[in-house]
């Protein structure tokens, strides 16, 4: 624990970063070829409800989310919003793969050759990850203000 | 601490709320109720021995007297003979007798035509023929049509799906070893959306009526073909969609076609067997209940003859496979779940017409 509050600031640059990099990546890759994420978006079993709505939100939050994790003053926010966009991932493999009355071929993610459970461990990781980083940032924020108190 | 432990769980708790939502949204939506019913009747079908395979590659080349015979998807010219009778398994691997060194993949397939079996190929084109116990095949045919689906129908002939080299649509033919070598009909598959998936369905053979059966997988339909390709019967299954419910985009990066939606498959997967049809069906009726129709996979049972719906039957998870593959004998119905073959009783008070001549009923069929 001590480790992690003393290497905290760059703990969090890196979890930022490695978010950024998987958002960015992911939202290209899919407006790359948008015609064909729609469809594949199209195609699954859990999404028929939403249409092709999903198809433009998703790409466009994770670009807005990955904007936010660069800022600093935005940071905690955007680790927030990551975390709850990266648990709807995950929760939807969970779901496709436990309830879904059957598995699309695509993943229509991130790396195409990625099967649905290495996908999910994947996730999961990222999930931690998130958190991981929410907490050294809030407990980072507290404690400046200790400081202060002590000096005066 | 406390407070972004909790902004965090709701963070979680949103995530998954939002995808169940989703998940409860598009399930009312695919599990909808159909406005048509389902008879149920008592013990069509008692489960009788089962096998482990070890693999859930297997598939069924076909039946010959007491034996099944499996063939596997992943080894294309390995074939395992089980007596249904002792269940004892007998392995072979069928030896081929060409001058070239010939290639089998996963389009491959073994069929038993008793006395003979074949294999075909359609991505390369090619039929071998062997007899069944000498297990070595070599070419009868003279080979020239591409296809995607292939079902002996005699000796030396075979009927055909192919794509149409005039329209891009599934088109059915006949292939044989005199001329002319291959005939087709394309006023017999009929096209409703693109005429590929729309056309999409289950070929099989009837022996004992010397009947091709062609039933849609998106559509309420069935024709019974006659072997020179012409058109006897058209049937309707239960259920109430008469035209496809499917959508198709192109995707233009990599110039394919494909379903753009979660299509509403009416017939996953049929067999026929004497005057019968068994069709295990997508689709749930207003009398059942959601929960078995989910855990189980229904059958819906059909004589084509007089065109008519007998009853259905359900299938229930064999060590907690789903029913994958069958097909009927005069007296079982085959399973595969998964790594699983399981025989099952079918119960001659209700299967009567298992066993009956076929000709007694000729002259139902030329009306």
């Amino acid at each position: 624990m001590k480790w992690l509050q003393k290497h905290a600031n760059f703990i969090i640059e890196c979890i930022s970063v490695l978010y950024i990099l998987l958002f960015v990546y992911a939202a290209v890759s899919k407006l790359l070829d948008f015609q064909k994420f729609k469809i594949q978006v199209g195609q699954s079993p859990i999404l028929t409800a939403l249409g092709h709505w999903i198809a433009i939100l998703v790409p466009i939050l994770e670009i807005l989310i990955a904007t936010g994790l660069m800022f600093p003053g935005l940071r905690l926010k955007s680790l927030y919003a990551s975390l709850f966009l990266m648990t709807i991932f995950t929760t939807y493999i969970i779901f496709i793969l436990n309830f879904s009355p059957y598995i699309p071929c695509s993943c229509g993610g991130i790396l195409d050759d990625m099967g649905w459970n290495a996908h999910l461990v994947f996730n999961l990781g990222f999930v931690l990850l998130a958190i991981l980083g929410i907490l050294l940032l809030e407990h980072k924020k507290v404690k400046p203000s200790f400081k202060t108190s002590t000096v005066s | 601490m406390k407070s972004s432990l909790i902004k965090i769980l709701v963070c979680l708790f949103t995530g998954v709320l939002t995808v169940s939502i989703l998940y409860g949204l598009s399930d009312t939506l695919t599990h909808k109720r159909n406005s048509f019913y389902r008879y149920f009747t008592t013990h069509p079908v008692s489960y009788n021995k089962s096998i482990d395979l070890k693999y859930n590659s297997y598939y069924f080349a076909g039946t010959s007297n007491d034996y099944v015979y499996l063939s596997n998807l992943t080894a294309p010219l390995h074939l395992l003979k089980i007596n249904l009778a002792t269940i004892d398994t007998n392995h072979y691997t069928i030896k081929i007798d060409d001058k070239n060194p010939l290639k089998f993949s996963n389009s491959t397939r073994v069929s038993i035509f008793n006395p003979h079996f074949f294999i075909t190929d359609g991505i390369e084109p090619r039929i071998l023929r062997g007899t069944i116990g000498e297990w070595s095949a070599k070419r009868i045919m003279y080979d020239s049509m591409y296809f995607n689906d292939a079902k002996p129908i005699g000796s030396k002939s075979f009927v055909l799906r192919s794509i149409s080299s005039k329209t891009n649509e599934n088109i059915l033919g006949k292939e044989s070893n005199t001329k002319p070598h291959v005939i087709l009909n394309d006023q017999l598959l009929k096209k409703q959306v693109d005429g590929i998936f729309c056309t999409d369905g289950i070929l099989r053979y009837n022996k004992n009526l010397s009947k091709i059966i062609y039933l849609y997988h998106y559509r309420n339909e069935y024709l019974v073909i006659d072997t020179t390709l012409t058109l006897l019967n058209k049937g309707h299954t239960i259920d109430t969609n008469t035209v496809a419910k499917i959508k198709v985009a192109s995707i233009t990066s990599n110039q394919t076609k494909t379903i753009s939606e979660p299509p509403i498959v009416v017939n996953k997967n049929a067999d026929a067997y004497n005057n019968y049809l068994f069709v295990h069906s997508g689709l749930m009726s207003k009398n059942e209940s959601k929960k078995t129709f989910q855990e189980t996979s229904v059958i819906d049972i059909y004589n084509i003859l007089s065109n008519t719906y007998e009853f259905s039957i359900y299938i229930y998870p064999y060590k907690k496979q789903k029913l994958k593959r069958f097909i009927v004998t005069n007296k079982y119905l085959l399973g595969i779940h998964n790594q699983y073959l399981v025989v099952y009783d079918l119960n001659p008070k209700w299967f009567k017409d298992l066993n009956t001549k076929p000709k007694e009923n000729k002259d139902i069929l030329s009306r």
